[in-house]
């Protein structure tokens, strides 16, 4: 995003939070919808308590190990499956039956089998974000031009040295796109997992529900905000370490 | 003939092995039967619910507010994305907007919804919206931006008005693009349903999955898992026969 | 560089002079101290200087020159593809400066739409003009069988080989009868053998509609075989260096390539383009003011 469209946004974040303010103001929105400023406050009131870290850090902390878990497995897995076809033939019927199921339906069972618990929320995680990462590295490996590899033998490189210095970094760009959309997947199911079947416990999807229970939408505000942040936050994280190593591929 | 079976057996194989093994755990009695049902079970009271009219209700609920979310956002995000591509204007003004909400879980808003909008199927529908309509928005946007200019030249050349321009060749050389859009879209659709309706319902795929998960009743879940992928396997093959109706060229 | 090669054709012979000379008859294109120039932030860059060019009806003429030296940009100008910065263009002595139906743009590429079969997209121009469905399927027919592909009418452009494209895209311009036809490297993406055929086929076809062509290559040969007229430009920016008649009698076939007169006209123009400094052998004022 250039300076421009930096300006513009903050322009437009900061007419929506006066407009909002405004319409509270002269009451012509319900006041059960909490207004900025109240809203603001309880941001700063979970600061300060540090309710903030304890909750965001509990979420944050079971989204980023599925996302680790997630990001090792499908590039490995992926890379695998591409490169070597007959073992990507093997699985492909498995894939194209678990990719299009909606994997929050597997929740229920998971927690059957593992409990409400941190596993059945960072498998549910996994389950979910690993497929777009799989798939994306998996095309992305048979895309890459032949020609390149075939340069690669031409300058006598073994099989192992074409995959890891011609197919893995010619497969990069696609992996990082299944990567940002796994990520994107990554927060959708933590806000979830900690929504469904469960009451009590830390986390950012815990603070909403107990304040959805009495009825304080200006605490959901306040924590729909954290989230929301923290999901373009670490979006942001993952596009700067693509420009990083990706410098020779154009955006 | 018979060759030919073989061969598809052994590409499906590993489908074979999964359920050898799932009914070998089951009959050597490692995990209780309550919890690890055996799979022809599931298979076997899946069509019973499918026949008892259970599921009937349930699904055109969801199947309604899968296809109105989408289609809402498909509807305003199509014309949105070619504008943007068009005037620049409109697009400062946007594309902010986009950038920065791509990133963010929109389905956090849920539980807000439900406060305005109430627990029925206007708070869902609003959410799949919202989750639709970014992927359907950027990709329009940025296949309308590559669409070669030599059409719209070619077409300039005949004589064509902006609107001749805008619907007879922006918008059909953008429609591979746009269902890239839809090919993201629609899933992402149908998980924001179900979840929604698990989260909180009092109908739907999602909702009968969470009640009978409250009764623990392991073998109806998994039913329930099995039907949900049999709706999420037509939805696809049905988009991929409009797919192919309506970009036949390429 | 090596020694100029000599011809009695050089300047223009004095019918055709009378011809291009403003205010006897009026051109079906006429260019008046075109410029185009590119304004960056902290540099200009002058693409196009000062052409004046003037077309008699009914005339093939092409612009050949080293390729980038704007000679595309000129062609975009006068179809009124992209604005330029100065000066005037006339179609049949209207003045444009936006794309219209009364020049038919060919391009290098095939512009024809994926998603429209043969005859729909030769029948497009027709169809937003309003011409009745009627009308237009005895024109659609007329000119598909003109280019000889009027048994592939229900094909999809994506089903063709380049050279039949470029003949379909040639049938879609001519179908909406444009006052000119222009030609951007028309035939620069297709191999030597299509190519050659090409010519012998646009130049039926244009003898058959009695068109003004403009036509824009980098080929010596596609040139003079093709042309009445060969305006030769230089690079960077781009003016016009000479203007040659090219005196072949029609129909030609692609025998004369190997004639003496053929290589003479050939040489020479590769000469002018090689040579950065060779003499002009007619001044462009002159033949604009005669």
């Amino acid at each position: 995003m250039d300076k421009r469209f930096r300006k513009i946004a903050i322009i437009e974040l900061i007419v929506i939070i006066i407009v909002w303010q405004g319409l509270a103001y002269a009451q012509l929105i319900p006041s059960y919808l909490a207004n900025p400023a109240i809203i603001g406050s309880q941001l700063w009131g979970l600061l300060v308590t540090g309710d903030l870290f304890m909750n965001a850090g509990v979420s944050l902390y079971r989204s980023l190990i599925g996302f680790f878990i997630v990001a090792i497995t499908g590039v490995a897995f992926g890379i695998v499956a591409g490169y070597y076809r007959k073992i990507g033939a093997f699985f492909e019927p498995l894939i194209t039956i678990v990719n299009p199921v909606p994997k929050i339906a597997l929740l229920p069972i998971l927690m059957v089998w593992f409990g409400i618990s941190d596993v059945t929320r960072i498998l549910i995680i996994f389950l979910t974000a690993f497929f777009p990462c799989f798939i994306a590295t998996r095309d992305g490996v048979h895309g890459v031009n032949h020609v390149f590899i075939w340069a690669g033998e031409n300058m006598g490189a073994s099989r192992f040295q074409i995959l890891r210095k011609v197919v893995f970094p010619a497969a990069l760009p696609k992996i990082f796109d299944g990567l940002r959309v796994s990520l994107g997947l990554t927060f959708i199911m933590m806000f979830s997992s900690e929504m469904i079947g469960s009451s009590n416990g830390l986390g950012l999807g815990f603070l909403i529900l107990s304040a959805d229970v009495a009825g304080r939408t200006d605490l959901m505000f306040a924590s729909i905000i954290v989230i929301a942040l923290l999901g373009f936050v670490f979006d942001r994280i993952l596009l700067a370490v693509r420009g990083r190593l990706l410098w020779w591929a154009e955006r | 003939m018979l060759k030919k079976v073989w061969e598809k057996i052994v590409s499906y194989q590993v489908i074979i092995w999964l359920v050898l093994i799932w009914e070998i755990i089951v009959w050597s009695g490692v995990m209780p039967e309550r919890l690890f049902p055996s799979l022809f079970k599931v298979v076997y009271v899946s069509y019973d619910l499918l026949v008892t009219g259970m599921v009937g209700e349930n699904l055109s609920v969801t199947l309604f507010r899968l296809f109105a979310g989408f289609g809402l956002a498909a509807l305003v995000g199509v014309p949105l994305g070619l504008m943007m591509s068009r005037y620049n204007l409109l697009n400062d003004w946007m594309q902010p907007m986009f950038s920065i909400g791509y990133p963010i879980p929109r389905v956090a808003l849920y539980p807000i919804f439900v406060f305005i909008f109430g627990i029925g199927s206007g708070s869902k529908i609003l959410v799949v919206f919202l989750e639709c309509i970014f992927p359907i928005v950027i990709n329009t946007y940025y296949g309308s931006l590559r669409v070669n200019h030599l059409y719209v030249w070619a077409a300039q050349n005949m004589g064509a008005s902006q609107m001749q321009l805008f619907w007879k060749v922006l918008f059909p050389a953008t429609l591979p693009s746009i269902f890239t859009g839809f090919r993201i879209a629609i899933p992402l659709a149908l998980v924001i349903t179900i979840l929604t309706e698990m989260i909180g319902s009092t109908d739907g795929m999602g909702y009968l999955l969470s009640y009978m998960s409250a009764s623990l009743m392991q073998e109806k879940v998994m039913a329930g898992v099995i039907l949900i992928t049999i709706l999420g396997f037509m939805v696809t093959v049905l988009f991929e026969a409009v797919h192919r109706r309506f970009v036949f060229w390429k | 560089m090596g020694q100029a090669v000599c011809l009695p054709v050089s300047i223009l012979s004095k019918k055709l002079k009378e011809e291009m000379t403003v205010g006897k008859q009026i051109p079906a294109i006429e260019i008046d101290s075109l410029s185009k120039v590119y304004s960056d932030r902290n540099e200009e860059v002058v693409a196009i200087k000062e052409v004046n060019l003037s077309i008699p009806e009914g005339k093939f003429v092409s612009v050949v020159g080293p390729s980038g030296c704007g000679k595309s940009t000129f062609l975009h100008i006068v179809g009124g593809f992209i604005p330029k910065t100065k000066g005037t263009v006339r179609i049949r002595g209207k003045e444009v400066d936006k794309p219209g139906p009364d020049r038919g743009m060919m391009f290098q590429e095939s512009a024809l739409f994926p998603w429209k079969t043969v005859s729909e997209n030769v029948a497009w121009g027709l169809e937003i003009q309003g011409v009745p469905k009627q009308e237009r399927q005895g024109i659609v027919e007329n000119y598909l069988k003109l280019v000889h592909l009027w048994e592939f009418r229900n094909h999809l452009p994506s089903q063709l080989s380049g050279g039949m494209k470029q003949r379909i895209s040639l049938a879609r311009v001519l179908a909406f009868n444009p006052d000119v036809l222009l030609m951007d490297e028309p035939f620069g993406a297709l191999d030597a053998q299509t190519r050659e055929n090409m010519q012998v086929e646009l130049q039926r076809i244009w003898k058959e509609s009695q068109k003004s062509v403009l036509f824009v290559t980098h080929d010596i040969d596609e040139a003079v075989f093709l042309s009445d007229i060969v305006v030769v430009f230089t690079g960077r920016p781009a003016v016009i260096k000479e203007i040659i008649e090219i005196d072949f009698p029609r129909p030609r076939n692609l025998d004369i390539h190997k004639t003496k007169e053929f290589t003479d006209y050939r040489n020479y123009i590769w000469d002018l383009l090689h040579q950065e400094h060779a003499k002009p052998h007619l001044k462009v004022s002159e033949v604009v003011n005669g």
